[in-house]
């Protein structure tokens, strides 16, 4: 069973999974594809890089303490030589985030994680639906 | 997310089994008292009392005073908001990812 509350998509891309790396781990090229309103605000952590696998990151809004998830992005080799590009993202429950120096410096390591089960957007259709 | 409730305590009232039972419970069929939930969760009255009165801080529960009594109705508003968190991320994803195929196969 699925037991975090996430948000995943994922794209084919027909260029090889090394092209796709670079977009994605260059700060400058991902800005090119990912910034937007939302994201062109954040504070972003990088937690685990696999190059032409994987690319793991933290981020939140330096306003917002409460609104930070953890977004794996996961490059897969296809038959077809291009490169399926799957993402999840998943609210964490987030300590104070207010971006002090101090705080990016000593950011945990060990995040309190307090996902959301799949049940609870059982509740919430119940709910909405009450 | 515009939570009233800091989404935090929401996460954490939600992080919980038996707290995402109770709010089942109480969603489903309240207002409910937490003598009415003790009887059928298999924890004390105390327990349950706790952990309305997180779900309450969250912002997911209310309590009315009945008399002697304490009920307990659901608030969907905390929950919309983690709905409405997952529409959202959803759909900038699709953006972020077709600019991302765009840009690759430029």
């Amino acid at each position: 069973m699925q037991d975090d509350a996430e948000v995943t998509r994922s794209v084919d891309v027909e260029v090889g999974a090394d092209r796709v790396w670079e977009l994605l781990a260059d700060p400058e090229l991902r800005g090119a594809w990912l910034d937007d309103d939302d994201a062109a605000d954040r504070e972003l952590r990088i937690d685990e890089a696999r190059p032409g696998e994987s690319l793991t990151w933290t981020w939140w809004r330096p306003d917002d303490e409460a609104g930070a998830s953890q977004v794996a992005v996961v490059l897969t080799e296809l038959d077809s030589g291009g490169t399926r590009v799957a993402v999840t993202e998943r609210l964490v429950a987030a300590p104070r985030l207010h971006a002090s120096a101090s705080a990016r410096v000593g950011f945990p390591t060990v995040w309190d994680r307090r996902l959301l089960g799949l049940e609870l957007l059982l509740v919430a259709a119940g709910v909405l639906v009450a | 997310m515009a939570a009233a409730e800091p989404a935090d305590a929401v996460f954490a009232a939600l992080a919980d089994a038996t707290r995402r039972s109770i709010l089942q419970a109480v969603s489903e069929r309240g207002p409910l008292t937490a003598t009415t939930l003790a009887a059928e969760l298999p924890i004390s009255r105390q327990a349950v009392a706790k952990h309305l009165a997180l779900l309450r801080e969250a912002g997911l529960v209310h309590a009315d005073r009945a008399g002697r009594e304490t009920r307990f109705t659901a608030e969907p508003e905390p929950l919309r908001d983690v709905a409405a968190w997952a529409t959202a991320t959803g759909q900038r994803w699709d953006d972020r990812l077709e600019r991302l195929r765009r840009l690759a196969q430029r």
